[in-house]
């Protein structure tokens, strides 16, 4: 019994060891990037370990001016805004008719719509690029909101869908007889009913838009409207000998995104992890 | 969606001269697919980084998630470790090729502290093992929440009455954690093995134009014919070739989920 008790103490202490190794494999690496952004970048190169002697903070104004983050910023909300709105609206409704409605076809089309939950985004890509070529689509906003949209789309109806299918119709039914159509039942009853899964629905399109970078790598050439991400490749390898520079640049992009996080924590890992779980 | 993809398709049996169509019907990109070295080397260096993803996203991130299991309190270490799937990939990305740095890099500067030769990580023979790492560091903890939480769904009576019966930490993980959560992880290996396939952003941040080709792969193999060489043709062949590998792994991998692992008895 004793030892067994030793076992278990000892077990235990060496779990909660390799967690703590684990912990600072991930915080070095943010508090480096922290730390050096304050620093200069003679001082970054000739001891890349130490910690900022003065604090240099114009590091983040001269990185803000030079990579115009403000202006990319303004892009990438307002490509995210877009892209989150339509897979919104075009998801719930397109789930809504998979869960109420019965026209000829259903379980095809449904079915069609879980295959874009595997395939890849080079799957269409190549013909999305030269579609947009023709409609002279590249280098704008669209070019980069509705490949992202459709890329997010399948798993939103998807989750939609299984959410509608476990609300009871017993609300839609006495609507239906005091006159109400299938809009106005959608809008004023399921849609207040679905908050949760129209937060989940949001938080990973938000998520997966704003981070999206291949799809804005192809698309968008012209420097003035790349978003965040893209914009952010250039700079760095424009500037890829100024480290303080960058690190600066990233810690400005990466901070806001913490705050987020620490805020609204459980729903983001609810909203990320929802198409592994759900799939 | 389906549009685009039936132009990719037609593409690949079309001819090119740059982005002016020719003419359709040749099989010569496909032709050429059987017969090109790099595009060899990318397949196989795919082939590295899925290996190499498993052991680092779907092995530790299982063990974490046992560790984790065990822990009273382990909140703060999962909050912090899924965190970096959150982070755009050229935030993560751009910091690691500042790690990476021959000098000024935080790695390098660690292995001085050891007295050791600086290394070139994004370089052959570390490349793939590099880029890897940076995966590892992103999806581990990813996995681990995922594993995590099909964990907490064991009903505590059943673990209780294996610890009753003397089953130790490793047999209460090898015979009732793991075949417990099994659809859970073959769910995971797919998503680890697709993934590996469609992985483009890491490569082309951490290497970007790559000169050596040490670290190519199928996309960024893809992207460049397409757009650095605007050989259309080829370019949609290979997205088809991609497109492809992936619906057969996920064909391979439900069949094997459905009739080699079964689903687990309700519990």
């Amino acid at each position: 019994m004793n030892t067994e008790r030793i076992l278990q103490r000892t077990g235990r202490m060496f779990a909660r060891a390799i967690m703590f190794a684990v912990l600072l494999v991930y915080l070095i690496p943010v508090l480096w990037m922290y730390s050096s952004s304050m620093r200069s970048n003679g001082e970054i190169l000739l001891d890349p370990l130490g910690f900022p002697k003065s604090f240099m903070l114009d590091n983040f104004v001269t990185a803000w001016e030079m990579a115009e983050l403000g202006r990319h910023f303004l892009i990438s909300i307002a490509i995210t805004s877009v892209s989150m709105s339509l897979v919104v609206v075009v998801a719930t409704l397109a789930a809504y008719g998979f869960s109420r409605l019965d026209f000829p076809g259903r379980q095809w089309l449904f079915a069609f719509f879980l295959i874009g939950l595997i395939l890849p985004v080079q799957s269409f890509l190549v013909g999305m690029f030269i579609m947009f070529r023709s409609f002279g689509l590249l280098n704008t906003m669209w070019s980069v909101i509705l490949p992202t949209a459709a890329v997010s789309t399948p798993l939103a109806i998807l989750l939609a869908k299984n959410y509608f299918d476990s609300l009871p119709h017993s609300l839609e039914e006495s609507a239906y007889l005091e006159g109400a159509g299938t809009l106005a039942i959608f809008r004023l009853i399921i849609l207040p009913l679905a908050t949760p899964i129209v937060v989940t629905i949001i938080t990973f399109t938000v998520i997966g838009v704003w981070n999206e970078f291949m799809i804005p790598f192809v698309m968008v050439q012209t420097a003035s409207k790349r978003p965040l991400t893209t914009s952010l490749y250039v700079f760095s390898t424009k500037h890829s000998a100024n480290y303080a520079l960058k690190l600066a640049a990233l810690a400005m992009i990466a901070t806001p995104m913490f705050l987020v996080y620490l805020i609204f924590q459980g729903q983001i890992q609810k909203g990320i992890t929802a198409g592994a779980i759900k799939s | 969606m389906i549009f685009p993809i039936a132009l990719s398709v037609i593409f690949s049996f079309s001819e090119w001269r740059r982005f002016s169509f020719i003419s359709f019907g040749t099989l010569q990109h496909y032709q050429r697919i059987f017969s090109d070295p790099v595009l060899i080397k990318a397949f196989g260096n795919n082939l590295i980084y899925i290996l190499v993803t498993i052991v680092l996203e779907g092995f530790l991130g299982l063990i974490l998630a046992a560790i984790a299991h065990r822990l009273r309190r382990s909140m703060a270490f999962r909050a912090i470790f899924f965190a970096p799937v959150i982070l755009p990939s050229i935030v993560i990305g751009t910091l690691w090729r500042q790690m990476y740095a021959t000098s000024g890099g935080l790695l390098n500067a660690f292995l001085d502290l050891f007295g050791m030769a600086p290394v070139v990580w994004l370089a052959p023979p570390y490349t793939m093992f590099s880029v890897s790492m940076v995966s590892g560091w992103i999806f581990a903890g990813y996995f681990m929440t995922i594993f995590f939480a099909s964990m907490t769904r064991i009903p505590d009576s059943i673990i209780e009455s294996a610890r009753i019966d003397g089953a130790g930490e490793l047999r209460l993980f090898f015979q009732i954690e793991i075949p417990l959560i099994k659809n859970m992880i073959v769910l995971v290996a797919l998503i680890i093995i697709t993934g590996g396939f469609k992985g483009f952003d890491l490569f082309q941040i951490l290497l970007r134009r790559d000169p050596l080709q040490s670290g190519i792969v199928l996309p960024t193999y893809l992207i460049r014919t397409f757009f650095e060489n605007t050989n259309i043709g080829y370019g949609s062949a290979l997205s088809m070739l991609l497109t492809a590998l992936v619906l057969g792994i996920v064909g391979v991998m439900s069949y094997i989920n459905k009739h080699v692992v079964g689903q687990v008895d309700e519990y």
